[in-house]
């Protein structure tokens, strides 16, 4: 089941399209990465998902329901992280939680018990009755993402939430997104840093200049870059002409290139040849420094589809 | 119910608030204080009966002026009332509004009457004098009446001029403000125009901190959203209010007249003007800094026109015309009037005054709200 379809969605502020003609759909249980370079449209995205902004063209629907007709449900099964922490200082943490959970409708006994998890889902229990400006930027972040999960939704958006923390905090918030996400909770993650995109997202989309220009899991858009696999290897002594006949003859292989005594194969990407390759070597008696492998990462792949880094 | 919990979070923040409530409360003590005891010499209500200057003009001798002077002649001599005679009507008007003398009294011709013009600066000094004018009028017609309808029976009573044949009401000193009376009241509603900057930056601060835009990620509608923030800034403003009303009653024994409710109406109607006033900039100024400033200059101005630092009756010409323009002239009129004189009249005019004011913010505030961006 599709807990969030977006259909044609467009949005325009004056003559600058913002988002231009959307089309997403987001499973159930999937954590969706949204990446862009700044200005390519996430946040207007987001915006319209959570009903801050009006949708000019197209439909946005949440658990089946056209969000503009059902306003409501959609905004009680959404939960929002926002990017810049937004939370009040003049009230202390579980004030905090409590207020934002009571505004979808938890109300005594299972407000005081959502509001009770949320700050141990987060770590923050120990905290609960303390002002938030006596927190570090780890700890508000933290405290940002209680006040989106108390009220238990279905679809969770995550705007950068670990923009500014030290590395303690963030893995706490990763490990978050994966048990919530393991409890039930799909999720939107955006982020600038790849790596952690990289490590959370079953599925990415990717945007720019308004329009989603790829779409897919990690493996899926990483091969939209190549389609070869990519190995160096280093030995000791250099390679005679015979062995590299031989070990162009083996099956997979598609070009060879030797730079002193490193050896660059190219091989087909469906074809699982690298123990032939690595077999050949050894069984030849060739001492092998190094094998490396590589592939095109995210980041790589980000660049080449939008010409820019993603912290343009 | 979820109004409620923006109405609660806003009553917790402002009551958190120390400086706020540091303004808001112990300021207009402090003032009420330092004024009501520098100015006491103003207000003092022990009037000198020789202190009063009455100025009077007679239009044309008739039997009226002729009983008029014989009773001018004995408030002269037993009360020691200075009466001045003028033959210029214009220069009698003038003089009242310079303040020149207690009041001008005109024997007019036709129609005989006795007019009596007053300034407020000397409204108790004219008050005496036209409350004397007043039993001087009743016995003078009761007399004219006999006259003509028993003649005989006239000779009998003025041969008797100490019997009391003339019912005449009394003359009853009306209680006036004393100065801590008079600035209880002004620093009051002065300070309530402060609860203005509680509705700006209530709006501001959920801007700032992009808490609004979170709230409205919530079933949470932008309507019910101002709506909260602007009943719970009143909230805090009231009880704010309250403590300094409690205290300036308990302590400097200052009097609120015997109702209070219709006192509090008035009050409550301010209160809601002054927050939506705050929230309306809010919107309307974007930037905090000139939204602030734009208000710290407003209220200061709308309180001297309002009496909010000295009498308004001691504004002349012009500044006394721009009064009318001021809500606090309306509302502390309408307060003084109910304290003082059980006068309803003007509670009404002034609990509207502050409404519709209020109602218009609060629109534009709806309106420039719906239209703003996240």
């Amino acid at each position: 089941m599709n807990i969030l379809v977006m259909e044609n969605v467009t949005k325009k502020f004056g003559d600058v399209i913002a988002v231009d003609n959307m089309n997403v759909s987001i499973a159930e249980g999937e954590i969706f990465g949204l990446l862009g370079p700044n200005g390519a449209g996430k946040s207007t995205a987001i915006n319209m998902i959570i009903g801050l902004l009006s949708i000019d063209k197209g439909t946005i629907s949440i658990l089946n329901k056209d969000t503009k007709r059902n306003k409501t449900f959609s905004k009680k099964n959404t939960g929002i992280v926002p990017q810049d922490i937004a939370i009040y200082e003049d009230l202390t943490a579980l004030e905090n939680v409590k207020f934002f959970a009571g505004l979808y409708g938890l109300r005594g006994a299972e407000l005081n018990k959502a509001a009770a998890e949320a700050l141990e889902f987060t770590g923050l229990s120990d905290k609960a009755n303390s002002y938030p400006k006596s927190f570090s930027g780890g700890m508000k972040r933290r405290l940002n993402i209680a006040c989106a999960i108390a009220h238990k939704p279905k679809l969770m958006i995550m705007d950068e939430p670990t923009v500014g923390i030290d590395p303690q905090s963030r893995n706490h918030i990763l490990q978050s997104v994966k048990i919530l996400n393991q409890m039930g909770c799909t999720m939107i993650y955006t982020s600038h840093y790849m790596e952690e995109v990289e490590e959370i997202c079953s599925k990415i989309a990717i945007m720019d200049h308004g329009k989603v220009i790829a779409l897919g899991s990690k493996e899926e858009l990483k091969a939209l870059l190549t389609d070869a696999n990519v190995v160096w290897i280093t030995i000791s002594d250099a390679i005679s002409k015979a062995d590299e006949n031989k070990i162009r003859e083996i099956p997979g292989v598609l070009q060879m290139d030797i730079e002193e005594n490193t050896i660059k194969i190219s091989t087909a990407k469906e074809v699982h040849n690298l123990d032939k390759i690595i077999g050949y070597f050894t069984e030849n008696k060739f001492s092998i420094k190094s094998v490396e492998s590589r592939t095109p990462d995210l980041e790589t792949v980000f660049l080449s589809l939008t010409g820019r880094s993603l912290r343009d | 119910m979820r109004m409620i919990y923006i109405i609660f979070k806003e009553f917790k923040q402002n009551i958190r608030d120390f400086k706020a409530n540091i303004m808001m409360v112990l300021f207009p003590i402090v003032l009420i204080v330092i004024l009501g005891t520098a100015f006491s010499g103003v207000f003092s209500n022990d009037i000198k009966l020789n202190d009063i200057h009455v100025l009077y003009a007679v239009q044309k001798d008739s039997e009226l002026a002729d009983g008029f002077q014989s009773f001018r002649k004995t408030l002269q001599e037993q009360m020691e009332i200075t009466f001045t005679q003028t033959t210029n009507i214009e220069e009698g008007l003038n003089s009242i509004k310079n303040a020149q003398y207690s009041c001008f009294v005109l024997l007019t011709d036709d129609p005989q009457e006795i007019r009596v013009y007053k300034n407020a600066r000397f409204s108790f000094e004219a008050n005496l004098v036209e409350s004397s004018l007043k039993i001087f009028a009743a016995r003078y017609d009761a007399l004219k009446l006999i006259a003509q309808t028993n003649p005989s029976a006239l000779t009998g009573i003025m041969a008797s001029p100490e019997e009391d044949h003339i019912q005449s009401e009394s003359l009853d000193k009306k209680r006036e403000p004393s100065s801590l009376d008079y600035y209880a009241v002004t620093m009051l509603t002065l300070f309530l125009l402060y609860a203005s900057l509680t509705g700006f930056w209530s709006v501001k601060n959920e801007q700032n901190f992009k808490t609004g835009n979170r709230i409205l990620c919530s079933p949470v509608t932008k309507i019910e959203l101002l709506a909260g923030k602007t009943l719970g800034g009143l909230l805090v403003t009231l009880i704010q209010t309250a403590a300094v009303l409690l205290f300036s009653s308990v302590v400097f024994k200052v009097y609120w007249g015997t109702n209070l409710l219709s006192v509090v109406l008035v009050i409550l109607s301010e209160a809601v003007l002054a927050v939506s006033l705050g929230t309306g900039i809010a919107y309307l100024i974007r930037n905090d800094g000139t939204g602030a400033a734009c208000l710290n200059i407003l209220i200061p101005i709308i309180a001297f026109f309002g009496g909010g630092y000295v009498p308004l009756s001691s504004l002349q010409g012009p500044l006394a015309a721009i009064t009318a323009l001021s809500p606090l002239k309306w509302t502390n009129e309408a307060i003084f009037r109910l304290i003082y004189n059980q006068d309803y009249q003007t509670m009404l005019p002034a609990i509207l005054i502050n409404l519709a004011i209020a109602a218009a913010f609060l629109m534009i505030s709806a309106y420039l709200s719906k239209k703003e961006a996240v």
